[in-house]
């Protein structure tokens, strides 16, 4: 049998960007970058037996173990993904500005990649990007991946409104070229409310600018005419701010013949713009769903993105709204997505009558810290998931705790844990998340909330 | 003008017992956990309310390490 190769970055937006559009105003943050850099671990999750994760900086020895006790049996690299640079400045930035495929077919002969990826393996991406089909060449892997530039066209905010009339679908949506096209149409939006400005990749967290004064859009029309932008290609969509009840999304599979299979839908509770939690849906929103014909419009996104080029696998986000309204096509994600590493860990671990929720805590930390003392303490103190438990957290990643300080700079790291809890009841998920909270105070971190 | 930062941070942290916990020594991103959007988003909302223009382009996130050296960034835009 055939083995995949699992590896990606999960920042994928950020690397299908293309140089001459113009950005909304942002503050770069090395130490956000070195966060999600590190979230790669969490493609544990898609890994059969035999399988390989290669990861960009090396898993934790504690958290492999860690796995392989849940019957994770996957081979992966301990060491960090480089390119032997060690002098700091330009190359250090440039090797931080690569995305993993665009370091692996850079890597030297001989290092752990050659040894760990087997010939004629299939190569199981988060996402295609610039780099993944060059390294399906070098390490000789099966090339059954739609094409960079399909990809990148399918997860623009521009294709994703376009696909609402496609579909028929209510569309609210409208694209600006222009700084002078952002001020009319901002100003005719702002008449009814607040509205989103939408970056082509924009990000939840990054690239989606809330407007809910005139001044505000002149600043930002100003920015986009300003010397940072001189020259650039203007695209944004948008779009009216919704009053959102739930936000929840699908996740599908296209495979290469073009067969659509729906794997699941998970909740999310979000921090404003940002991922906070994803859950497993209630019954009542699945039952709503079945009476919309949900599901029908997820398989018609799937044959129109099969005819458009594109194949894998497909994370659709809607939203459930206070008018009653449902928006089923608020954004596609032609790619992996946190929403299907939930859905994967509960197909490796949920038991019956369990509930189940993926997790971020944001932390920091200002000494060195150890990740297995802290797997140690939640073991101790009886929280940590255990397959003869049935109930406990899971941590997913240990490099997402104090990634590499880009910066190199005293003072505090940021970090975040990505975890699965699996609970019994609402009181449960309290007393672990609780627990959770006083391991990590105990373990040198703090939580930032 | 301290207490009128800790207050837009409040706002859009949408957490109103951050007037009361947060002071001059505490950290934007650390302390208050304000994340890049809602980094955007306050800046926004400092250059309207002190009628001053941030270069986001030259921004350092030093100036966040407390509400007193963030609110002596902005009151130096404010003279220039």
């Amino acid at each position: 049998m055939k083995h995949a190769v699992h590896c990606g970055s999960l920042e994928s937006e950020r690397y299908w960007r293309e140089e001459d559009l113009a950005a909304l105003p942002s503050v770069p943050d090395a130490k956000a970058l070195a966060i999600v850099q590190a979230m790669d671990e969490l493609l544990f999750v898609f890994c059969g037996s035999g399988d390989i994760l290669l990861t960009r900086h090396g898993m934790d020895k504690a958290q492999y173990d860690y796995l392989q006790s849940l019957n994770y049996s996957f081979k992966t690299n301990m060491n960090p993904l480089t390119l032997g640079v060690e002098a700091p400045g330009t190359a250090q930035n440039a090797l931080n500005a690569m995305n993993v495929f665009e370091l692996l077919g850079r890597l030297n002969p001989g290092q752990e990649p050659d040894r760990l990826i087997p010939e004629g393996a299939w190569l199981e991406p988060f996402a295609v990007l610039p780099g993944t089909h060059e390294a399906v060449k070098r390490y000789k892997l099966q090339p059954a991946l739609p094409d960079e530039q399909t990809v990148r066209k399918v997860n623009t905010k521009t294709y994703s409104a376009a696909m609402r009339d496609r579909l028929l679908l209510p569309n609210i949506a409208v694209v600006v070229h222009s700084a002078e096209e952002l001020l009319q149409s901002g100003q005719a939006l702002l008449e009814k409310g607040a509205f989103l400005i939408k970056d082509e990749y924009g990000v939840s967290g990054k690239g989606n600018q809330l407007v809910d004064t005139e001044r505000i859009l002149r600043r930002i029309a100003g920015y986009l005419e300003s010397s940072r932008n001189q020259d650039k290609r203007i695209k944004f969509v948008l779009e009216p701010l919704l009053d959102r009840e739930t936000d929840f999304s699908c996740q599908f599979h296209i495979d290469p013949e073009g067969r659509i299979s729906i794997l699941s839908v998970q909740q999310l509770v979000n921090h404003g713009f940002a991922f906070g939690e994803s859950h497993s849906p209630e019954p009542a929103l699945l039952e709503r769903l079945d009476r919309e014909d949900y599901w029908e419009i997820m398989h018609s996104i799937g044959r129109e993105l099969y005819a458009d080029g594109y194949f894998g696998d497909v994370c659709v986000d809607s939203m459930l709204l206070r008018d009653g309204s449902l928006a089923p096509l608020v954004e596609i994600n032609a790619r992996k997505s946190m929403s299907l590493i939930k859905h994967n860990v509960d197909r490796q671990l949920k038991q019956e009558g369990m509930h189940t929720c993926l997790l971020q805590v944001p932390l920091a930390t200002m000494g060195e810290v150890h990740y297995a003392e802290l797997l140690g303490r939640l073991e101790r103190e009886g929280i940590l998931f255990s397959l003869g438990a049935g109930e406990g957290v899971i941590p997913l990643a240990s490099g997402t705790l104090q990634p590499p300080d880009p910066s190199r700079s005293a003072g505090s790291t940021k970090g975040k844990l990505y975890a699965a809890l699996a609970y019994r009841d609402e009181d449960s998920k309290h007393r672990l998340t609780r627990k959770l909270d006083e391991s990590l105070l105990r373990s040198g971190y703090t939580i930032l909330r | 003008m301290q207490q009128k930062v800790i207050e837009i941070i409040a706002e859009i942290k949408e957490e109103p017992g951050l007037r009361q916990t947060l002071s001059g020594a505490s950290d934007l991103t650390l302390d208050a956990a304000l994340d890049s959007l809602q980094i955007i988003n306050f800046i926004l909302r400092i250059e309207d309310e002190f009628d001053v223009e941030v270069d986001f382009d030259t921004f350092d996130l030093e100036h966040l390490k407390s509400v007193d050296r963030f609110s002596a960034y902005v009151a130096e835009l404010a003279v220039r």
